[in-house]
């Protein structure tokens, strides 16, 4: 069983403090790879594929279609090494 | 042996003397500023002979550059001078005031104690002379707002002398105010080389019952005289000198205002959102269910400050307009 | 031993210490874009990516005593100084293991041991702590010299006139270096400013004043090395005007809206820290080998800096009675 690594909204702007998920872009349980963009988030506008930063098994925690606070977790990457 | 002895003297002098004992007792004491060095010695003479005794590398007349002067202070700071920087009026205190309230009130905090800002921001009000609205402002209150500075402003020469060479060699950045209507003032300042005042204590001018005046700077003459005229009336006025607004000898305030019950506080800065605003919080805070008289609030005019000089007179407060404050504590009071 | 006046010509060690300054640097970068970006880390960021030629200067021409002052857009110069990659990357990432306990953050980042004395938030205010850190090696009888790196926009700012005047007058020895990467926050340089040199204001104060290629890391040196002597040999400031280019706008996250693409892609094309490493390779400095390692160090310098600070806990909130005066009791 591997590391459990959070996912998080990004702070992607000095004055940002909150992100849409507008959706996102690997199913629940989808296997990815670093690197791989797993969701798309929109803040003043403008939309924003975001990265995986580690491997592994993704499961969703949160829902696509909401506004959240820069910094909450909406997922974890279960790692496979 | 110490020596016990005084000499009176004016707040001038005091000042005059506070800087040439701190250059003789310590190498690092550096003073920059306009005009500073002879033959000039200050716009108010304050620095005058200071250059020729101890050179113009420690006493270093600078170009009309407030923000560089507080930026250089702050610099030469850094690597452990003890600067004096002097902005001459404090209505020019503005353009410093990046340097002030972003470098050196910060520097500690934000470099989690690796760098350290020990410099001592002469200034002086230049309010009362008819100079007009640029010339002539009292600004404290600008500074007490900011986490990080010491904001000073003395009254009589022995504070004067005391509190400034406690600044000097204080670790962190001062503000020190003073009032060019009262460097004329006269009193007795002791002779040894080491006197110094502890920062952030409150002192009695005149004790009294019926009353406390809280003030600081001129004020504290006003507030001396309205005593002297409400002592005929009958009304025994206590004068609370604050000496230094931060840090705030609030449990000073407390105990006076909790002996008499009734609290002026007074200050050359306008009265809204003036230096008395935080006092008059605070006792209201400590003190509610005792007081019998609401904290009254002696300030200037909310005007920029006219030059006439009647004009001028009317938005500032007076040894009369605090008199009619004490008073107004009384009225109609449960006591 | 440190020698008393610079060749300005970069001998092959000083040729390789400035690619490993501008490799880790952008190692760093690289990572901390990729954490802030995927939202591993939460952290403000002004990227310096682009400008570590400038950076490898300050590595080679500047003493450990001599003083930098920066600004937000610091990492380059940071790491270029000499401090430790867990306290810049600790202190981003508000750590205890940062540089100021977490209490400064990006923006703010000192190492006095190492000469760093300031980073400034306030554009252009660094210059005039700059010509008090001169002021004191004078008055403390020391030659050590002080050099203040800012950018384009700061050189508008009254700060950087008064300072820079003052700097003159007093004859100090300071070194001003301009980082002019075409951009004062999102408005193009040549909107800001009537000279087309910035190096051309020193003779408003009649100070030297020369512009170099600021991706050429020898070029940078060759300035910095003679600014520094005419400094340390007491004959007073120098204004070096590196002309670089910023690779990721203003702040991370910066959309860039405001720069032509064709313009980005161009100065990405000619990054300076590939180019110099294949120049090295070509000139027989160092072989390919060599610069492959150099990269692999770089990035391995950073993820084990990582490791130690991402173990670091968040600052205590007893912070807050620190350091704001000398004595918790200043209040």
């Amino acid at each position: 069983m591997g590391e459990r690594t959070p996912v998080r909204i990004p702070k992607l702007s000095l004055a940002t403090s909150e992100a849409g998920l507008v959706e996102w872009l690997v199913a629940d349980g989808a296997t990815v790879t670093e690197g791989d963009a797993l969701y798309v988030i929109e803040t003043d506008k403008v939309e924003t594929e975001v990265e995986a930063a580690t491997s592994g098994v993704i499961r969703h925690g949160a829902e696509a279609g909401q506004m959240y606070p820069v910094g909450t977790e909406i997922a974890t990457i279960e790692g496979t090494s | 042996m110490s020596i016990d002895t005084e000499t009176e003297m004016t707040v001038r002098d005091a000042l005059a003397l506070a800087l040439d004992q701190a250059m003789a007792a310590d190498d690092r004491v550096l003073l920059m500023g306009e005009d500073l060095a002879d033959q000039a010695g200050g716009v108010s003479g304050v620095t005058a002979g200071l250059s020729t005794k101890y050179g113009a590398d420690r006493v270093l007349d600078t170009p009309i550059s407030e923000a560089a002067i507080a930026g250089a202070a702050i610099g030469a700071a850094l690597e452990g001078m003890l600067v004096v920087p002097e902005i001459m009026i404090m209505d020019f205190i503005g353009i410093a005031i990046d340097q002030i309230v972003n470098h050196a009130a910060k520097l500690r905090f934000m470099s989690g104690g690796r760098t350290t800002c020990p410099i001592t921001v002469r200034t002086a009000v230049f309010g009362g002379l008819g100079s007009g609205a640029t010339h002539s402002q009292s600004l404290e209150a600008w500074f007490m707002h900011i986490p990080g500075l010491k904001v000073i402003v003395p009254s009589t020469p022995r504070d004067a002398k005391g509190l400034l060479t406690a600044a000097i060699f204080d670790p962190d950045p001062c503000v020190f105010i003073e009032t060019v209507l009262t460097y004329g003032a006269r009193g007795l300042v002791p002779d040894d080389p080491s006197f110094s005042l502890p920062l952030g204590e409150a002192d009695v001018k005149r004790p009294g019952k019926d009353a406390t005046v809280v003030t600081y700077g001129r004020g504290v003459f006003d507030a001396l005289t309205a005593a002297d005229q409400l002592a005929g009336e009958g009304i025994d006025v206590e004068v609370l000198d604050l000496r230094t607004l931060v840090p705030l000898d609030t449990d000073k305030i407390i105990e006076s205002v909790g002996k008499t019950k009734r609290a002026v506080v007074a200050h050359s800065a306008t009265t809204f959102a003036g230096p008395g605003a935080e006092v008059a919080a605070t006792i209201a805070e400590a003190l509610f269910g005792e007081l019998l008289a609401p904290v009254q609030r002696v300030g200037a005019a909310f005007t920029p400050i006219p030059s006439a000089q009647g004009l001028e007179a009317a938005t500032l407060p007076s040894a009369s307009s605090i008199a009619d404050a004490v008073r107004r504590t009384l009225e109609g009071s449960h006591g | 031993m440190s020698m008393s006046t610079l060749d300005p010509k970069a001998s092959p060690d000083q040729q390789q210490q400035m690619l490993e300054v501008m490799v880790l640097a952008k190692a760093c970068d690289e990572r901390l874009r990729k954490g802030i970006a995927t939202g591993e880390f939460l952290t403000v960021y002004w990227p310096s990516r682009g400008q570590e030629a400038i950076a490898a200067g300050f590595a080679a021409s500047l003493r450990s005593d001599d003083r930098l002052v920066t600004t937000y857009r610091g990492l380059h110069d940071l790491i270029g100084k000499g401090v430790s990659l867990v306290e810049i990357l600790g202190e981003m990432l508000g750590r205890q293991a940062g540089a100021c306990r977490g209490k400064g953050g990006t923006m703010h980042i000192a190492d006095p041991s190492v000469g760093l004395m300031v980073s400034t938030g306030i554009v252009g205010a660094g210059i005039p702590v700059g010509v008090g850190l001169a002021l004191a090696a004078r008055a403390q009888k020391s030659d050590r010299v002080v050099a203040v790196s800012f950018g384009d926009g700061a050189t508008n700012t009254g700060s950087f006139h008064e300072g820079a005047n003052l700097a003159a007058t007093w004859q100090l020895p300071l070194v001003l270096v301009c980082q002019n990467n075409g951009y004062a926050e999102m408005t193009p340089t040549v909107d800001t400013m009537h000279v087309e040199h910035i190096a051309d204001r020193a003779a408003g104060y009649n100070m030297p004043g020369v512009t170099v290629d600021g991706n050429d890391p020898v070029e940078v040196y060759g300035a910095l090395a003679t600014a520094v002597n005419r400094a340390r040999a007491g004959g007073g400031p120098t204004l070096v005007e590196c002309v670089t280019y910023r690779f990721f706008g203003h702040f991370f996250g910066d959309q860039m809206t405001y720069i032509p693409p064709e313009e980005l892609e161009a100065a990405k094309a000619a990054d300076p820290v590939p180019r110099f490493a294949d120049r090295l390779v070509e000139d027989g400095v160092i072989t390919r080998a060599r610069a492959e390692e150099i990269e692999e160090r770089g990035r391995q310098r950073v993820e084990d800096a990582l490791v130690e600070v991402l173990a670091s806990p968040a600052p205590a909130l007893d912070e807050l009675d620190r350091d704001v005066y000398a004595t918790s009791e200043g209040h």
